[in-house]
């Protein structure tokens, strides 16, 4: 896998959703454990909204955590039925990135049982900065995975679509999230690419994590190359400013 | 509503999770009263801060939030660039020197200042501050010193002075991130601050 001198990552995530929840106890542990590790701690909430007749009511249930670095890079979702990290741009490398999982996975794992069933799940959600001089840019120029219109003369601001590749030889989906992003930066077309990969395996124990996220990694790779031109591989080689 | 990638990359199908440091809802005049009671009561949730940050809590959270949006354009700016704001940043917020009277900058503010700094590809590092709730980026040499006050929605607002023999000339102006290079050739003197054109 070619190694990018600005990879368009934005964000990075593995995690692990078991069968079942973690149990209250385990829970409480795993969450006292993290919050001595990492300075900021968020509460996540899940909205509940119920219509009554002529009434709406609504309720917010705390589902989890988010634990955050000072350095703003790296993260800990700890929920009831799930656990991941994640890395925010810049993107510091597959052996850094997974390292930091396995490390927090290890944690988990002294607390919690994971030789159980559950799901895996690798995404990286890419953000691809165009410039465009103020201009159009033509989609097919950088991405592959692309949408087709009847006119070829077309000139296509926004588009949003997500599409599912099942890989069952590898046991894997693949769900591919494209869009057209409100331009971030200006004169600028961005692209978003966010490529997430599920596998269900019957046993979340570290070691067995290990050799399905070299499966998975690959996969990613291979999906993300395959879903862009030699032109928006030209970008990530770019001279960045104030260099 | 603002929608960014990070939008995409958090939004849980299966249900609607609300941020403990959510963006505003803005409701459409065309939508129905329930839709208004929903939008309503998410902000009701939102407002409740369910995080309950302390002060001295709310400032590692707010560096964080400002660093992660900092960071998802690190490909366009050199790590030295990234190091030097976010040491600055962590002096400003640092619990002992922060007045807790003043105002943390928000994302809308701190986005401009993202997008000028991109645009205008300056050649030296500037110096960090924070008026009133925005951030303010700083040049000074022997006789030229601007201040550049970042606002929402890509408003930059300049102050500049030069020394020129006994007389000091100086101008001040609103002016948008991609024009901000062109307004400040007249304190580019032999390309200091900016590329030569």
């Amino acid at each position: 896998m070619k190694q990018y001198a600005k990879p368009p990552i934005t964000e990075a995530i593995v995690e692990i959703q078991p069968q079942s929840e973690f149990s209250a106890k385990v829970f409480e542990r795993l969450q006292r454990k993290f919050r001595k590790a990492y300075p900021i701690a968020q509460a996540q909430y899940e909205a509940k909204i119920e219509f009554n007749g002529e009434t709406v009511d609504a309720s917010a249930i705390n589902v989890g955590f988010r634990f955050a670095s000072s350095e703003g890079t790296e993260t800990l979702l700890l929920r009831k039925r799930a656990f991941g990290t994640s890395r925010l741009a810049p993107y510091c490398g597959w052996e850094t990135f997974s390292g930091k999982f396995f490390s927090e996975l290890e944690v988990v794992s002294s607390i919690s049982n994971l030789s159980v069933p559950g799901r895996i799940g690798v995404r990286f959600i890419n953000r691809i900065d165009v410039p465009n001089g103020g201009g159009n840019t033509k989609i097919e120029d950088y991405m592959r995975l692309s949408i087709n219109t009847p006119d070829k003369n077309d000139v296509v601001s926004r588009y949003s679509f997500q599409v599912s590749f099942p890989r069952p030889e590898l046991g894997c989906n693949i769900t591919v999230n494209s869009a057209i992003l409100p331009p971030p930066l200006i004169d600028v077309t961005s692209f978003l690419l966010d490529i997430d990969i599920g596998m269900q395996v019957p046993s979340l124990a570290p070691g067995k994590i290990k050799e399905h996220l070299v499966v998975m990694r690959t996969l990613k790779n291979e999906s993300f190359e395959s879903y862009i031109t030699d032109k928006t591989r030209e970008l990530f080689e770019a001279n960045a400013a104030n260099q | 509503m603002r929608q960014t990638n990070e939008d995409f990359g958090r939004i849980d199908v299966t249900s609607a999770i609300v941020s403990t440091r959510p963006e505003p809802l803005e409701v459409s005049s065309g939508v129905s009263n329930e839709a208004r009671a929903i939008a309503d009561l998410i902000r009701k949730l939102s407002d409740r801060d369910p995080s309950c940050f302390s002060d001295t809590e709310q400032l590692p959270a707010a560096a964080f939030e400002l660093k992660s949006r900092f960071g998802q354009f690190s490909m366009h700016l050199s790590p030295s660039w990234r190091e030097s704001v976010f040491k600055q940043l962590d002096q400003i917020l640092d619990k002992d020197s922060w007045d807790f009277d003043d105002i943390i900058p928000e994302e809308s503010s701190w986005t401009t200042l993202i997008r000028l700094l991109i645009w205008c590809r300056f050649k030296r590092l500037p110096g960090l501050g924070i008026f009133n709730g925005h951030p303010m980026l700083t040049w000074v040499n022997d006789t030229i010193r601007i201040n550049i006050t970042c606002y929402p929605d890509d408003l930059v607002r300049w102050v500049a002075s030069r020394r020129i023999g006994d007389r000091l000339e100086s101008s001040i102006g609103d002016t948008t991130p991609n024009r901000m290079s062109d307004v400040l050739y007249a304190y580019n003197d032999g390309s200091w601050l900016l590329d030569g054109r």
